[in-house]
């Protein structure tokens, strides 16, 4: 995986309650250096408490998912649910959370260490899902939404595009996950007024333009034709914007068949 | 002899070598970085404390105490 550096430092400036320009002793840290560091840091607070929370979670292994569940919106609330989330097995937590509402569950995805979190969002029912999208967007948790996006099965990511509405999120979203390979399989399966529509937004915004390069960037050469035709059918001036701004993030070799078209 | 990833290696519960990626780091680098993490872990503590105690006092009064001894807290 190529880790982007800056979405990288995005993300720890999260975990450590701080601006990314307020990072800049790490400078020295390349993108899987601070990745590194990021998990390293999540685990570690993770740790502190873990033996709470395998207590919390074992006690309650024989009630009914029904009444655990109620507990865990009654008495524990959402962040000690979210951390002993990680000690229920999968298939368990995805049946109680048939008994939690968008605003509960939202608020357990916030709390929650997406890597640790896979499993369970794999088991997830998508449709539990969407409500948690809805609610993320209304609360622009961006971070959030693209820390998962890296950990949540494709086609589930899939079903879930259909809830952002504004191009804009999307890219916003996209500037906190990891996997641009991901995006860039999403965004290719988008029809051609939808990616007008992103395309339309991304040149709106410097900092857009750079994330849709990357993602661009991850795409086949069919694939970066096909956004080449559709830029060029938005403004035919934004492809000279995009080679600017590849110049500066060093991606013009990976996006040759989006410029060559 | 200390390993200069001595303090960042007690912060994030593993062992020195295995922060060798930090090396690039200057020597404030790293006790800024520190500083950094260390309020991260006081605030993620203060967060955990406060939500259990709001998850305590949920029970009744009689319960309380013999779960904070049942899960340590």
């Amino acid at each position: 995986m190529n880790i982007d550096r800056d979405t990288e430092l995005r993300r720890l400036a999260r975990v450590l309650h701080r601006e990314p320009a307020q990072l800049g002793h790490l400078a020295a840290l390349d993108g899987a250096g601070l990745m590194k560091l990021r998990t390293l840091i999540q685990n570690s607070l993770l740790e502190e408490f873990a033996g709470l929370f395998e207590k919390i979670a074992a006690s309650g292994k024989l009630a009914p998912d029904a009444l655990s569940a109620l507990l865990c919106r009654k008495v524990f609330g959402p962040s000690i649910t979210a951390n002993m989330s990680y000690y229920v097995p999968a298939d368990r937590a995805a049946r109680m959370c048939k008994h939690f509402d968008d605003e509960f569950m939202a608020e357990i995805a916030r709390e929650q260490i997406p890597e640790r979190a896979q499993e369970q969002l794999e088991k997830l029912p998508v449709e539990l899902m969407r409500g948690v999208t809805r609610q993320m967007l209304a609360s622009r948790d961006y971070h959030i939404m693209g820390g998962f996006t890296d950990y949540l099965p494709e086609q589930k990511a899939m079903i879930l595009m259909e809830e952002i509405a504004d191009p804009a999120d999307s890219l916003r979203i996209s500037s906190f996950a990891q996997r641009k390979d991901r995006i860039a399989r999403l965004t290719a399966k988008m029809d051609d007024e939808q990616l007008k529509r992103l395309i339309e937004a991304a040149f709106k915004e410097p900092a857009f333009i750079h994330e849709v390069g990357l993602v661009t960037a991850q795409m086949d050469a069919k694939d970066q034709q096909r956004m080449a035709r559709l830029t060029d059918a938005v403004d035919p001036k934004h492809r000279a914007t995009a080679r600017r701004e590849a110049g500066k993030s060093g991606t013009l070799e990976a996006l040759q068949p989006f410029f060559a078209a | 002899m200390a390993h200069p990833n001595d303090k960042l290696a007690r912060l994030l519960r593993t062992q020195p070598a295995k922060l060798d990626f930090l090396s690039a780091l200057s020597e404030a680098d790293r006790q800024k970085l520190a500083g950094d993490i260390e309020q991260a872990r006081q605030a993620h503590s203060k967060h955990i404390r406060g939500s259990m105690e709001e998850a305590l006092n949920q029970l009744p009064w009689l319960l309380r105490a013999p779960i904070r001894k049942l899960f340590g807290v």
